[in-house]
């Protein structure tokens, strides 16, 4: 559903990226990772001009960033400062609800926690789990 | 019958552009005539309607024309449309027509004042000119009215009857209603006249345009759904232009909704869907811009979404998809302009949607324009006869493209019925023509504006990254344009932000264009740059191309020009070769700044310790690995750079041998130096290492360039490894561990050595308040040579405590340098001080002994003068020495609180002593300062209070005794204030073991001094015999400058028989003395009291007993002796 998804840390560096390009189509890979890159000024936006009082009970998921002609992009930012960018095809972000997006923050959330459990992972370098993979994997299936 | 065109061919219409005359929003068209502008006021008049037309003044356009000037005629209206065939949807020139030649309003100006002499004559005139004017006119509704331009003053016709006739009489003559005459004073208020003229023109202009409109709705009726598709877009586009012109701005939008949904039903093919997509993009220009003019920014962008939407896929001829790519990208532009100008007039775009999103959006559409021009357009060999322009065809079927009848048609088949087939032979040589135009557009001039309009507008709406990224399109743009060294200028400026925030893909890929930027623009430093990072391990960069641009950097560095990159490059070998010669000079190296790059050279610099004695050796690491796969061999210098530059010579390599870089592993470079002496105490810091690319020894007749990669500490410390992803590979090989891992550490303490002396204080017991007290310190030297230069300094945080050399000056500096003699190997020095503090408590005393001696340094190899400091600490408790108490006795010895003036009494003072300091102390000479209301009287033994002659002079006290010293004093008549203060008691005191006097003061207490009236005396023997008798005197003083009247009455006893006086009434004049004589006669032995004496003072007026007074000043008692045995009684 998905078609691409970005997990990016708090210095605005990615700690994982996936697109569905193929490899081959280098061109729309590129497109897509541009705008997960380009999508985090809205992102920096809302999480800085967090108006007090209004987002009291931190709603962590910042819902849809913006959309273009083709694609729309949502937004979630963990209270370490962790994003996660997931980009849908307009087509299908319409019969999309709610809560379908949230279940799918919160799952790469969890995922996400229980990568930085493992002992073995540096905090900081690059995803390289099967467990997250999978979560990824099940977010980006094409139905 | 059509009508000709009387237009200058204008030029052909961009794809997708919309005419001039809707750019702006339309203003009622208004024609004056008769204004001859070479009058000043003429002049004037003009400028008061045409200048400064703010957003208050009505929507009208003027434009002035001569008499001569004959409007646009008329066509024949159509009663039916039965026979019509449409041949296109909007004619090009009807717009221009409407808003600029045909006058709503045609306004006549006449110089004519009311009370002219020659009225006639010039109403004759005016008429007959106005008559021309109508003529000029003639077959249009449009408006007409006459202003007649005054210059005098006059009251308003309605009060002015010459006026009103005259009035009447010319609207007669020119045959005009008398409300379309108006008068324009030309007086000061002209402009209030123009203003108000202007309303009522624009009222006549709304009435002309809505005639027209309802003109057209009238023939719309007469169309039918099914065979008139096209004159239905047309007639709403018209009646929405003349709302438009009427300013009713819904209504106007309502209608060109209407032609926007005609036109979306009508069914595109081939040949005219340049033609419906032309006028769809104007008819959605129109209401997007009649809904930003109605501040509904939303429903425009609904509009836009909607109108690309419904042709997005309507590509038409594949041969002409640019022309599609084209449209798309103008759309856009046209729409981001809309928006720009509605942010101006006050709308507050947010981040997510402003107009940078569709100048982006035309640009990205311009980009694929440009890359179908380029895949339909470059087979493009076009046959030709003509000299001139060879490579037009001939006939060129775009000759008449500037004058197409009709928005959107293709020149070579204009105005064309509906359904006739195009001829395919002149089909292919158009399209062949407009793909010939299309190779020959500068795309990169139509894609760099719209860029730069995006990149300024997200600059605007905090966008940093969308900014960025369109940065690099323009940059590829201009690299496509030939614009290297633009190209260049921006990649480097965009990747200081890339490189911060990581994305590897992003910033390889940003890297690879830079690179060729730096390639084609011949510029040697940035090509080394970017050649140098992108060679990095995180690149996805070829093995091949790592390879050859490793061989590239070698080549630039030996002075060759480099190979190509990319292999798609031009070859720039001869710009190469004059660009090496100017940018990198032999003499000075240029200097590359690793810290901003995430390059294949890593350094990495560690102390040993962090912390160094000034005796020892400072141990610094230098880890440098290149990640390369090739070996490094132009390396000729390798230097560490220090906060001190002293060592910096010491830090460096040269030799070739050791500074080939291994490709994949770690170099150590291991320096030792001492440190220097003038450092101790400091730190030292590595804030850089360089490395110097080159042959340094060149000696060749050819000059070779040096470069200098230069890393500072922030590269060389932790920064640099907190990245997300680890440019370093994490596989350890067997014998290195990870570069990761490897210690860093940048700065380290130059300590000073640790001093080897021993201190010992000696200090008798506690510390006495205000005691001087002398401190001994002895120093032993542990060294095992001679020390010189001793410094101590003792110095002291506490308030109220100094120091002091000599006893004889004041102690008055909480701190003291003492300059001490060397001293030999072994041996001890002392050092007194006298502290004296003031406050009782816990005092910390610092010592610090700074001190020279020669050591032998192992790594210097010869004698070094080593500075060396101890520091100590001593508690110093201090206590109070006395406790001072003063009492005041009257003359009875028993202790009062108040004294009478002019009664002597006794001031005792009492000193005890606090101390558990082991030895007794000693008092000095004590003496009291007396205050000015007090005096000594010298009696029984007490002499005047002189130096010596105090009481307790030599007393020596242990702890808890208490010496008295009394002085026999009187005090004068009370001061106001009731109390006296009796003054200051100063002693001096000592250790009985030391030599210094120290002085103490106490203030002795304030009492109140009562006024007495009289003053008692009694003279007695010391004492008395049983059965003997007892002579007494009582003396009267009266002190008071009255008489005073007294009432004596003496008290019998049991004790005493006397004689006297029983009872007395005195009188005793101001100053005198009366004497009572008793002869007391003592009955028994022992302590006896004495008769009392009563005495009444004023015994007439108001009696006031001085019982008190007799008290305290007369003895009460007297020790009477028993009759001795044998002793004879007196007879």
């Amino acid at each position: 559903m998905a078609v691409a998804l970005a997990l990016i840390n708090k210095d605005n560096s990615p700690l994982y990226l996936r697109t569905v390009a193929e490899p081959a189509n280098g061109e729309v890979a590129h497109k897509l990772l541009y705008m997960l890159h380009t999508s985090l000024d809205v992102v920096e936006e809302k999480v800085n001009s967090s108006v007090p009082g209004k987002n009291d009970s931190r709603d962590l998921c910042l819902g849809v960033l913006y959309s273009l002609d083709e694609y729309k992009l949502y937004g979630y930012v963990t209270n370490t400062k962790i994003k996660i960018v997931i980009i849908v095809e307009l087509g299908v972000a319409v019969q999309f609800r709610d809560n379908d997006l949230r279940n799918w923050f919160n799952r790469l959330h969890q995922a996400y926690t229980e990568v930085i459990s493992n002992p073995f992972y540096v905090a900081g370098e690059e995803i390289k789990s099967k467990k997250f993979e999978a979560v990824v994997n099940d977010i980006m299936r094409k139905q | 019958m059509y009508f000709s065109l009387t237009l200058q061919p204008r030029p052909a219409m961009d794809v997708g552009s919309v005419p001039v005359e809707l750019t702006t929003r339309p203003r009622a068209n208004v024609a004056f005539c008769g204004l001859d502008l070479g009058k000043p006021e003429h002049q004037t008049v003009w400028e008061a309607f045409t200048e400064s037309r703010g957003s208050e003044r009505e929507f009208l356009r003027f434009t002035n024309y001569d008499l001569s000037h004959v409007f646009p005629q008329a066509k024949t209206k159509r009663t039916s449309y039965e026979a019509y065939v449409e041949r296109g949807i909007l004619k090009s020139n009807w717009l221009h027509k409407h808003t600029k030649l045909i006058p709503a309003v045609g306004v006549y100006f006449f110089d004519l004042d009311w009370d002219e002499g020659d009225f006639t004559t010039l109403k004759d005139q005016c008429a007959r000119e106005l008559l021309q004017f109508k003529k000029n006119l003639s077959g249009r509704d449009s408006r007409l009215c006459l202003v007649l331009v005054q210059r005098r003053a006059s009251s308003p016709v309605n009060d002015n009857k010459l006026a009103a006739e005259r009035a009447h009489d010319l609207t007669q003559a020119c045959e005009i209603p008398l409300k379309s005459l108006f008068v324009l004073q030309y007086t000061e208020h002209l402009l209030g006249f123009v203003m108000r003229l202007e309303t009522a023109i624009m009222d006549m202009a709304k009435s002309y345009y809505s005639g027209e409109y309802r003109r057209l709705s009238a023939q719309n009726q007469l169309l039918t759904k099914g065979s008139h598709q096209l004159l239905f877009i047309r007639h709403h586009f018209k009646m929405g232009t003349f709302q438009e012109l009427k300013q009713d701005l819904t209504a106007a939008g309502k209608h060109y909704k209407q032609a926007y949904t005609f036109l979306a039903e009508l069914r595109a093919t081939d040949p005219n869907l340049l033609e419906v997509k032309t006028v769809a993009g104007i008819i959605n220009y129109k209401i997007c811009q009649l809904l930003f003019e109605q501040n509904s920014p939303l429903d425009a962008i609904h509009q836009l979404r909607r109108h690309i939407e419904n042709f997005k896929t309507s590509v038409g001829p594949a041969a002409l998809a640019f022309e599609h790519y084209a449209w798309l990208s103008r759309q856009n532009s046209l729409f981001g302009d809309l928006f720009d100008l509605a942010v101006r007039r006050g709308l507050v775009p947010i981040q997510t949607q402003h107009p940078g999103f569709y100048y982006l959006s035309a640009a990205q559409h311009a980009l694929l324009r440009k890359k179908a021009a380029q895949q339909l357009c470059q087979a493009m060999t076009l046959f030709s006869r003509r000299q001139d322009a060879p490579d037009i065809p001939e006939p060129d079927p775009l000759i008449d493209a500037g004058s197409v009848p009709y928005y959107g048609q293709r020149p070579w088949r204009a105005a064309v019925a509906k359904g006739e087939a195009p001829d395919p032979q002149l089909e292919e040589i158009a399209i062949k023509a407009l793909q010939y135009h299309e190779k020959h557009t500068n795309q990169s001039n139509i894609i760099i504006p719209l860029l730069s309009g995006a990149v300024s507008q997200f600059k605007k709406y905090r966008g940093p990254r969308h900014k960025r990224r369109q940065m690099v399109l323009l940059a590829e743009e201009y690299i496509a344009n030939s614009e290297h060294d633009k190209a260049l200028s921006i990649l480097m400026h965009v990747l200081l932000d890339y490189r911060q925030e990581r994305w590897p893909s992003l910033l390889t890929e940003i890297l690879a264009t830079a690179l060729r930027a730096a390639y084609l623009a011949a510029n040697p430093v940035h090509y080394l740059t970017l050649a140098i990072e992108y060679m990095s391990a995180w690149t996805d960069c070829s093995r091949e191309l790592r390879d050859s641009l490793l061989n590239d950097v070698a080549r630039i560095l030996d002075g060759q020009i480099p190979t190509k990159p990319f292999a798609d490059l031009e070859d720039k070998s001869s710009l190469w070769t004059d660009k090496l010669q100017t940018a990198l000079k032999p003499d000075c190296p240029v200097v590359l700044d690793m810290d901003k790059l995430r390059s294949c050279i890593h350094c990495k610099a560690y102390f040993k310790s962090p912390t160094y004695s000034s005796d020892e050796t400072i141990q610094l690491l230098v880890y440098v690995r290149s990640e390369l796969n090739l070996d490094i061999n132009f390396v000729s210098n390798f230097s560490v750079h220090f906060n001190h530059n002293v060592y910096d010579s010491q830090c460096a390599v040269t030799d070739p041998r050791v500074l080939g870089l291994v490709a994949g592993r770690t170099h150590t470079f291991n320096f030792t130096f001492p440190a220097n002496q003038q450092h101790v105490g400091g730190q030292i810091k590595v804030v850089g290492v360089s490395m110097i690319l080159g042959n340094q020894n060149w000696s060749g007749t050819a000059p070779k360039p040096l470069v200098m990669l230069k890393w500072s500490a922030a590269s060389l410390g932790t920064q640099f490894f907190k990245l997300a992803w680890d440019p370093i590979p994490q596989k350890k090989t067997e014998r290195e561990s990870s570069f990761m891992e490897l210690p860093h550490r940048l700065s380290a303490t130059i300590a000073h050595r640790p001093a080897r002396m021993s201190l010992k204080w000696s200090l008798e017991g506690p510390a006495l308040c205000e005691e001087l007290l002398p401190l001994k310190i002895e120093l032993t030297n542990n060294e095992s040579g001679d020390i010189g230069n001793v410094q101590a300094t003792i110095t002291t945080t506490s308030a109220g405590t100094n120091f002091t050399l000599d006893p004889n000056l004041a102690a008055d500096r909480p701190s003291l340098t003492v300059d001490i003699p060397p001293i030999r190997s072994g041996s001890s020095q002392s050092v007194s001080v006298l502290v004296r503090s003031t406050e009782v408590g816990t005092k910390d005393v610092d010592l610090t002994i700074y001190y020279e001696t020669s050591l032998n340094v192992e790594s210097e190899g010869k004698n070094v003068l080593c500075k060396c400091h101890r520091h100590d600490v001593m508690k110093l408790s201090v206590e109070r020495a006395f406790d001072l108490g003063g009492f005041l006795l009257s003359r009875k010895v028993s202790p009062i609180s108040k004294i009478r003036a002019g009664e002597p009494f006794i001031l005792a003072v009492d000193i005890s002593s606090r101390s558990e300091c082991g030895h007794g102390l000693e008092l000095g000479e004590c003496a009291v300062e007396l205050g000015s209301n007090v005096k000594s009287i010298g009696n029984s033994n007490h002499v005047d209070s002189l130096p010596g002659s105090s009481q307790v002079l030599g007393v020596q006290l242990l702890k808890g005794e208490t010496a008295r010293d009394c002085y026999f004093l009187q005090a004068d008549n009370p001061t106001e204030t009731e109390v006296t203060s009796l003054g200051v008691f100063r002693y001096k005191w000592k250790r009985e073991t030391y030599q210094h006097w120290n002085e103490g003061r106490f203030i002795l207490p304030s009492p109140i001094v009562l006024t007495c009236p009289i003053s008692l005396n009694l003279r007695t023997p010391p004492h008395a015999r049983v059965r003997t008798p007892l002579p007494v005197q009582y003396s009267l003083l009266n002190r008071s400058d009255r008489i005073q009247e007294i009432n004596l009455q003496m008290n019998s006893s049991e004790a005493f028989m006397f004689s006297g006086s029983k009872q007395l009434s005195l009188r005793i004049p101001p100053g005198k003395k009366e004497f009572l004589q008793y002869n007391l006669y003592p009955l028994v032995a022992g302590y006896v009291a004495l008769p009392k004496l009563h005495l009444q003072l004023d015994p007439e007026t108001t009696p006031v007993d001085l019982d008190s007074i007799v008290d305290e000043m007369l003895p009460a008692y007297i020790f009477v002796m028993p009759h001795g045995k044998g002793a004879k009684s007196p007879s």
